[in-house]
């Protein structure tokens, strides 16, 4: 159980990809989650901008994003902004990204239909993000 | 036994095969990678249709649709893309050569793609070359498409009538191409550099365009511009 879901709130999360028909899927799949979009993002400047506006709790990152790419985002998130969970979204994922990912500590998963395991994968980093960013404080 | 004479011939066959594995290992990653994402939202927005968790309000249902619609046509137009770019000719536009107006016809399409920057014409905008029409569009698709997601403005259109053929010139500023990018960018599914961080795409919107232009008598090639960006020249028969 995690913060969110224990507090009995939804999770305040931003979904970043290029694709409007992603967002649209992700929208529609997440709320069956205890989870509140909150904002959309096409591109990785976008995401900046909006965690600097109002923050959310999680970020769902497509890594593949023109004018600023999911790889650049992450590195100034996680010093602007170590209380957002952050979960790597992309269609596939070679040796380059898993290894990224893993050294950044990012949670990485695989495009599907289901949003399930995103929306876990989503509590999960959150309340991580939470606990990281209290216990620095 | 020993063939004295078949050690270069070898490995001209060994360089062939490497290669063609090289090709065969990009095509599986370009695919994969390009199907995922039409696949993914189709089975999804699919689930939400089918209220796998909860039945779709009126709002939902309105998006769902047209969504669905889409995912599906991109997954075609995927596969004709495909289909075209391993040369299979059934994939290839039919019909007859017809004069076309290149200049309005990438007006159009630039229009259509719902770019907001300037398509900038320089030379005569009336300029007619023969090509069959369903070429015409995909072509000049394919290299703006490629100058939107690639490039940045100023976007520039020159079109000039040079004898018996036309010359489009389209023109995009942008980073500078690594020179391995100018060598490969009409290798089928390969990817710059930038490309591969920076937006989706097959690897194979030059590679289609040239087929294209080839086959209705013309071509095309690219040119780095100094300082960066790109200018792709095509070439066709002019309109008699």
């Amino acid at each position: 159980m995690t913060d969110a879901r224990r507090e009995g709130h939804d999770l305040r999360v931003l979904i970043a990809d290029d694709e409007p028909d992603v967002r649209l899927l992700l929208r529609l799949g997440l709320r069956h989650h205890q989870i509140e979009v909150v904002g959309e993002a096409a591109n990785g400047l976008e995401v900046l901008e909006q965690c600097a506006a109002d923050p959310p709790e999680a970020v769902v990152l497509d890594l593949l994003m023109p004018r600023m790419t999911g790889f650049e985002v992450i590195p100034e998130l996680q010093r602007d902004h170590p209380e957002i969970g952050i979960v790597a979204y992309t269609a596939v994922a070679g040796d380059f990204v898993r290894r990224e990912m893993a050294r950044l500590q990012i949670p990485l998963l695989l495009k599907r239909g289901d949003a399930t395991p995103l929306a876990e994968a989503l509590h999960a980093a959150a309340a991580q993000a939470q606990a990281r960013a209290q216990a620095q404080a | 036994m020993a063939d004295p004479g078949g050690g270069a011939e070898s490995e001209e066959v060994a360089e062939a095969l490497a290669a063609l594995n090289v090709a065969r290992g990009r095509f599986i990653a370009v695919a994969g990678h390009e199907l995922r994402t039409p696949v993914t939202t189709l089975r999804g927005l699919a689930e939400e249709l089918a209220g796998a968790i909860d039945p779709p309000d009126a709002t939902s249902l309105a998006e769902l649709a047209p969504a669905i619609l889409r995912g599906a046509r991109r997954v075609e137009a995927l596969l004709d893309d495909l289909l075209l770019a391993t040369d299979i000719t059934t994939a290839l536009p039919v019909g007859d050569l017809e004069p076309i107006e290149l200049v309005s016809t990438a007006h159009a399409i630039w229009d259509a793609m719902g770019a907001t920057d300037l398509l900038e014409l320089t030379g005569d905008p009336e300029v007619e070359a023969m090509m069959r029409p369903g070429a015409a569009d995909t072509l000049l698709e394919r290299v703006l498409d490629n100058a939107r997601r690639y490039g940045s403005p100023p976007f520039r259109l020159d079109a000039q009538q040079k004898g018996d053929r036309v010359h489009l010139r389209i023109s995009n500023a942008g980073a500078e191409l690594a020179p391995d990018d100018v060598g490969l960018a009409f290798e089928l599914f390969y990817r710059g550099e930038a490309a591969v961080t920076s937006a989706p795409g097959f690897g194979i919107g030059l590679p289609v365009a040239r087929a294209l232009a080839r086959q209705d008598g013309g071509d095309l090639w690219i040119e780095p511009r100094p300082g960066g960006g790109l200018d792709v020249h095509l070439e066709l028969p002019v309109a008699r």
